[in-house]
């Protein structure tokens, strides 16, 4: 829907060049991403793996005007994101184009607020209809991620987990953004109420044709939910490919212990450290 | 005395607030320098069963049956009692190491003082014994270590130092708590691979609590699968991982998205439903409302009963006996 014809910026959901970000620690300069371009597709679904300090969450924060880069250019739906954007209008046209989902729903919903009542203030704020318009639209994102009557008049503190995390994916979803950016959206989850939300977000995604830019260290997770992912590690991208053969197929030394490092059969925990160590002394 | 755990018809019940037992009739033992996995969603109870090794109990809660530690009963043992099993013969490893460690101490005093104080060892005798842990943990400059603080460590050095802690008394039995979930997963591999090497070497048996199915079965020989309070089934980790046979744990091993793909046309299998809360107390199986497999007979509780070679399965149906209402999935 947001693929309007028009320069390359434009046809694609996120656009990212040369994207760099740094941050000074007292006399420190700390670089975050360095670097780093990639493009999503409109309606695709980019994974980005790492581990901690990879820059992978800089990255979902830049997409969605959280932070903005120190040089290149990003841009989501041909429009760079800004952590200031200047009046109402843009405000709400710059959140139409990326809404982010956080690891831990208690935090990013009003805890005062229910279910119901938190989508009704992203939908007004997007919308201009009427009363039955507005509780229309609800029901339908209500309806959308599997909520029922009860959860809805719930406020979040009365929710589980899972059932505050598809509040979560309702509300961002209220706005009809281009782009949903997760970041590890459902590490915090046990694995089978995670498995249901990865459903959700496959099923979403499928009937709604926002594009998702999906953060996780999980690389079963990012196999199922994404096409193509990028691999990071200190800031910059190590490799990258479509989801499957990158896993099968790792070339970056990086990507192979990675993947080697994920417990499975035939796993060799003192090999995995042995060969750890050896990468970090290859670095220098 | 073989067993260094021997837990046998634990309940915990707290006294306000909840319908049903946090434990309900847990049955467990660990074998001297045995690995064994206690795997379980968050409110299965595998924290409070752990826990219970060392005599820590919830706040305001009634416990019955009985936990012996290194043949020490621990359902209310007297202080000293639970002194000598905390002091020297069962350590732990909890999930975040910057909470269980002194900010304000270096990393020698942590580990020098218990033994010290505790124990009455020499200085030099808890010195040494610090050293060589650290090198054992594959902490590239323990001699440093031992005068750094605390912040000066990432948390997986950090989970290391704790490791080295937990085993300063050369403890029957080593409990970890999650103890590897917050770390990146290269360095879990790394720190698993030198806790288990560690632990067969000083002949610790190992209870690893874990969220993770795939690190149990690669880590542990055995696994009990807890839910909402009970052991729902246990065996060997080979057998439960290939051939599962309570509904609950076919689900958990289904809702894992493999790092292999889905097999063609199949689909991630979910568990319906949310786990059981504190608040809802079934009457019959606990798993019930959550189960594709359940008859008119789960309405009634089902025991533990034994499924084969060294495994146990709480419940009416079972894989093998009616495959065709099992749920089925990618998994055949």
């Amino acid at each position: 829907m947001n693929a309007v014809p028009g320069p390359a910026e434009r046809a694609q959901a996120v656009l990212a060049q040369g994207v760099h970000k740094s941050y000074w620690v007292g006399p420190t300069e700390i670089t975050a991403v360095r670097d780093v371009s990639f493009t999503v597709r409109p309606g695709g679904a980019l994974g980005i793996v790492g581990e901690s300090g990879s820059g992978k969450t800089t990255l979902a924060r830049m997409v969605v005007g959280i932070e903005e880069p120190d040089a290149g250019t990003l841009t989501v739906a041909g429009e760079p994101m800004l952590t200031r954007p200047r009046g109402a209008s843009a405000r709400v046209a710059q959140a139409k184009r990326a809404q982010m989902v956080f690891q831990d729903p208690y935090l990013s919903l009003d805890p005062r607020r229910t279910a119901r009542q938190s989508l009704e203030d992203a939908v007004r704020a997007h919308t201009s209809g009427t009363r039955a318009d507005i509780d229309a639209r609800v029901d339908e994102l209500l309806q959308h991620v599997g909520l029922g009557e009860r959860e809805a008049g719930a406020r979040p503190r009365r929710l589980s987990g899972g059932q505050r995390q598809r509040v979560a994916i309702a509300r961002a979803l209220a706005v009809d953004p281009a782009v949903l950016v997760l970041d590890e959206a459902v590490s915090a989850l046990d694995v089978s109420v995670q498995a249901q939300i990865l459903r959700l977000l496959v099923r979403v995604r499928a009937e709604t044709g926002v594009a998702l830019l999906f953060v996780s260290h999980d690389l079963g997770v990012v196999r199922y939910v994404c096409d193509d992912a990028l691999v990071m590690f200190r800031g910059e991208i190590v490799e990258r490919g479509p989801v499957g053969h990158l896993l099968d197929h790792p070339e970056h030394p990086y990507t192979r212990l990675l993947r080697a490092s994920i417990p499975q059969e035939g796993w060799d925990p003192e090999a995995i450290g042995q060969a750890r160590r050896d990468f970090l002394a290859g670095l220098g | 005395m073989s067993d260094v755990l021997e837990i046998s018809d634990l309940s915990v019940t707290l006294d306000q607030g909840a319908a049903r037992p946090i434990l309900d009739g847990v049955s467990l033992t660990v074998a001297a320098g045995d690995f064994v996995a206690l795997v379980g969603e968050s409110g299965s109870g595998k924290s409070v069963t752990s826990r219970a090794a060392l005599g820590l109990w919830p706040g305001q809660a009634t416990v019955s049956g009985s936990v012996r530690s290194c043949g020490v009963e621990m359902v209310g043992a007297s202080a000293s009692d639970l002194d000598r099993v905390r002091r020297g013969q069962v350590g732990m490893v909890f999930q975040d190491p910057r909470a269980g460690i002194n900010p304000v101490r270096r990393i020698g005093d942590f580990l020098t003082e218990g033994p010290q104080l505790a124990l009455g060892w020499s200085a030099e005798r808890a010195n040494a014994r610090a050293l060589e842990l650290l090198e054992a943990v594959s902490l590239p400059d323990p001699k440093r270590h031992l005068r750094q603080y605390p912040h000066e460590l990432s948390g997986g050095m950090l989970q290391r130092v704790m490791i080295a802690s937990a085993l300063m008394t050369q403890p029957a039995l080593l409990l970890c708590d999650e103890a590897t979930t917050a770390l990146d997963v290269t360095t879990q591999a790394e720190i698993v691979g030198i806790l288990t090497t560690l632990c067969v070497d000083l002949g610790t048996a190992v209870l690893f609590v874990t969220h993770d199915l795939d690190l149990a079965a690669a880590t542990c020989d055995r696994i009990a699968v807890m839910y909402a309070g009970q052991v729902v089934e246990s065996g060997r980790a080979e057998d439960l991982f290939e051939d599962p046979h309570h509904p609950y744990t076919v689900g958990l091993l289904d809702s894992r998205p493999p790092l292999g793909g889905l097999a063609p046309d199949t689909d991630l299998q979910a568990i319906p439903g949310t786990p059981l809360s504190l608040a809802e107390s079934p009457a019959g199986c606990r798993f019930a409302t959550r189960c594709q497999a359940r008859t008119p007979q789960c309405e009634t509780r089902p025991g533990l009963l034994a499924d084969g070679v060294q495994r146990l399965v709480r419940c009416w149906h079972p894989s093998g006996s009616t495959p065709a209402s099992t749920p089925s999935g990618a998994r055949s």
